[in-house]
């Protein structure tokens, strides 16, 4: 990565910023219908691009919220507002507004840490679903989020029992249609669910359902079922867009990494608040 | 030689005999780090108190609890131990020790003194707890023998057969050595004899005595250990973790999937493209992994590489590289169980000739990749 996109990225991160990409935030081209989505030559969904061609994935809308039309922030730094439209238990909203209140700054993505669930999802520099049928797998590969992998397991495998808990879990996926459908558990309570810092638990069982409604577009679907953390389960989701031509490139956070002392260290007033 | 070693023994080769023994006796187990790196092997203690917390995360689970001193205060310390991998494979848990416990930990505390102590032997009740089993990555999977899987067209597969699972571990070695050097070095890449760091490549002269100053401090700057940077280059290959291949024939590409460092992904590339920068061309844009161009020559991929930064370390033991690394890799699957590796390393900055070394990997059937992140307790 060159040093000029490095040190955007790293601004962006240490202002806390939506990270901008130019991919992602390309003007609208004029209105045109977009073309259907692609299928293999067996004629099952592909969810990457068209033979001959590359592209991979970058979120378009990824608030983990209810109600996406009414997410503001309650002020600078505080949890958002409408963070109340989940099912949020106590506790947790607590936790929420006390890493608010922290700036942040214990921001696990910040120190390099893989984040799992809907998060990987929102991951700023794109991600790739690989549809393997011949090893009944797939595969989501991220560009950031530590630069890792996540399996889904396509062969009507069960979760194992007493998983040790990660930050991917145990995900077993199958086909509803044109629809993937992701089943996973055995997650960690480390992690955080979004840039908000919405926290889930060990109990945290997610349904995921990814959609390919055109060549341009991903819809993502999640449920957040965490009884640890949530009163019930609750639903929620993000659009992805395609970007084509493009392919995933190496993001080492480790190289350069100097978000934390920013946020934390000397620099934190002078850098990350206006 | 080590300082601390150097102030235990005059000169010469006992000194070279009592480091060595000091690192294959501390050794226990193929940590994320040599122990010596970060503890005093000349400072062993035995400490005895209740359990406060457990943190059971890799690269390195700690166990702290609080040691009550002769005037009675109490001091919390951290006990640490091996990697989450290694103590599940061991049939330990993150219920084996509680808060609450009382436990007794001997072994080397911090050299930079603070109040942490590596865990030699833990007892709880007076048993031993926590001993990492010798074959803890031998054991997996069991014994495979086969012909080669291959592909409709004949070309050798590199991952699973057909509706079958494993991934590539136990490499026959740990570190980088031109093939025909007989060095005795460890399983970290620590020489035995700091006299033979000559005969382990044709280093230019900066770049031996780079190795060998790494090799005096015990390794303990590498930058893996220090701050999570990858085990990028041939060292990838050389992980106690092992790594999966995945080959992606209808995008051309293969993906490495790495179980130790931080679990990333790489590509190589089989299309017939030419290595280019992932930005703005490759002079701009060294890489971690580089660029990987690969293509088969009868039932080898030969891998060529290019486009290194030199932000790490490319192999166990602390080998210096440059920028100018060109990599070329035969990966020759000659049997389901075996993936015979030979690197040729071509530095013209760091070496005086190009050369060459391999090893075996095996096949781990029927196990999945442990799910493995250096970074999962650093803060």
């Amino acid at each position: 990565m060159n040093r000029l996109l490095k040190h955007t990225i790293a601004s962006a991160l240490v202002l806390g910023l939506a990270i901008s990409n130019a991919y992602a935030q390309a003007p609208a081209a004029p209105a045109e219908p977009p073309k259907p989505a692609p299928r293999h030559a067996d004629g099952r969904i592909n969810f990457g691009p068209p033979e001959g061609e590359v592209g991979f994935w970058i979120r378009r809308t990824a608030n983990l919220v209810v109600n996406p039309e009414s997410y503001e922030a309650e002020r600078a730094q505080r949890a958002p507002v409408n963070i109340k439209d989940i099912p949020i238990q106590d506790w947790a909203y607590k936790l929420t507004n006390f890493r608010h209140d922290l700036f942040l700054a214990s921001e696990p993505y910040t120190r390099c840490k893989p984040a799992g669930g809907p998060r990987q999802i929102m991951s700023p520099y794109g991600f790739e679903i690989v549809d393997m049928p011949e090893l009944e797998r797939v595969y989501i590969l991220t560009t950031s989020n530590a630069m890792t992998y996540r399996i889904i397991y396509m062969d009507g495998r069960e979760h194992p029992k007493n998983l040790t808990p990660s930050y991917f879990g145990h995900s077993v996926g199958h086909w509803d249609g044109d629809t993937l459908v992701v089943d996973s558990v055995g997650y960690n309570d480390v992690s955080w669910q979004n840039r908000d810092g919405l926290p889930t638990t060990d109990k945290l069982h997610l349904v995921e359902r990814f959609t390919r409604r055109d060549m341009n577009t991903l819809d993502y679907k999640v449920t957040i079922d965490d009884p640890g953390a949530y009163t019930k389960p609750w639903e929620s989701g993000y659009t992805v867009g395609w970007t084509p031509g493009e392919e995933l490139f190496e993001y080492v956070c480790q190289e350069n990494n100097i978000s934390p002392d920013a946020m934390i260290g000397e620099g934190r007033y002078s850098t990350t608040v206006p | 030689m080590n300082r601390r070693v150097a102030s235990l023994c005059a000169s010469g080769r006992a000194c070279e005999i009592l480091a060595a023994l000091l690192v294959f006796g501390a050794s226990a187990t193929f940590a994320h780090h040599p122990v010596g790196a970060k503890f005093d092997e000349g400072k062993v203690t035995t400490l005895s108190g209740r359990v406060t917390a457990v943190d059971w995360a890799n690269p390195h689970v700690h166990v702290f609890f609080n040691v009550k001193a002769a005037d009675g205060s109490e001091s919390n310390w951290a006990t640490e131990l091996a990697s989450v991998v290694e103590l599940d494979g061991s049939g330990w848990a993150a219920d084996t020790i509680e808060p609450g416990d009382t436990i007794t930990v001997n072994g080397p505390v911090a050299l930079n003194g603070s109040r942490q102590i590596w865990g030699t032997t833990v007892q709880l009740d007076g048993k031993t707890v926590f001993t990492v089993a010798e074959d803890v990555f031998s054991s997996r999977g069991e014994a495979v023998s086969g012909p080669t899987p291959r592909w409709p067209d004949k070309q050798p597969r590199l991952g699973p057969p057909k509706g079958e699972t494993g991934y590539w571990a136990l490499p026959s070695k740990t570190s980088l050595m031109e093939d025909g050097a007989t060095v005795a070095v460890d399983k970290y890449g620590v020489l035995a004899n700091m006299n033979d760091a000559a005969k382990v490549a044709p280093f230019q002269k900066w770049a031996l005595d780079l190795y060998s100053l790494r090799q005096r401090n015990w390794l303990k700057d590498d930058p893996m250990f220090l701050n999570c940077i990858p085990p990028a280059g041939p060292r990838q290959f050389q992980q106690p973790f092992g790594f999966q291949l995945v080959e992606d024939r209808d995008r051309s590409r293969i993906f490495v999937l790495l179980s130790g460092g931080n679990s990333n992904w790489r590509f190589i590339y089989t299309d017939d493209r030419t290595a280019t920068g992932q930005v703005t061309g490759n002079d701009d844009n060294p890489l971690f992994y580089g660029h990987s161009l690969a293509k088969w020559e009868g039932d080898t991929m030969v891998v060529t590489t290019t486009g290194f930064n030199e932000g790490f370390w490319f192999s166990n033991g602390g080998l210096p590289h440059t920028n100018k690394l060109t990599l070329t890799e035969r990966f020759t699957r000659s049997d389901l169980g075996t993936l015979h590796y030979a690197v040729t390393v071509d530095d013209p900055g760091a070496y005086t000739r190009p050369w060459t070394s391999s090893w075996d990997l095996h096949w781990v059937a029927g196990q999945e990749l442990p799910e493995f992140y250096c970074q999962d307790n650093r803060q």
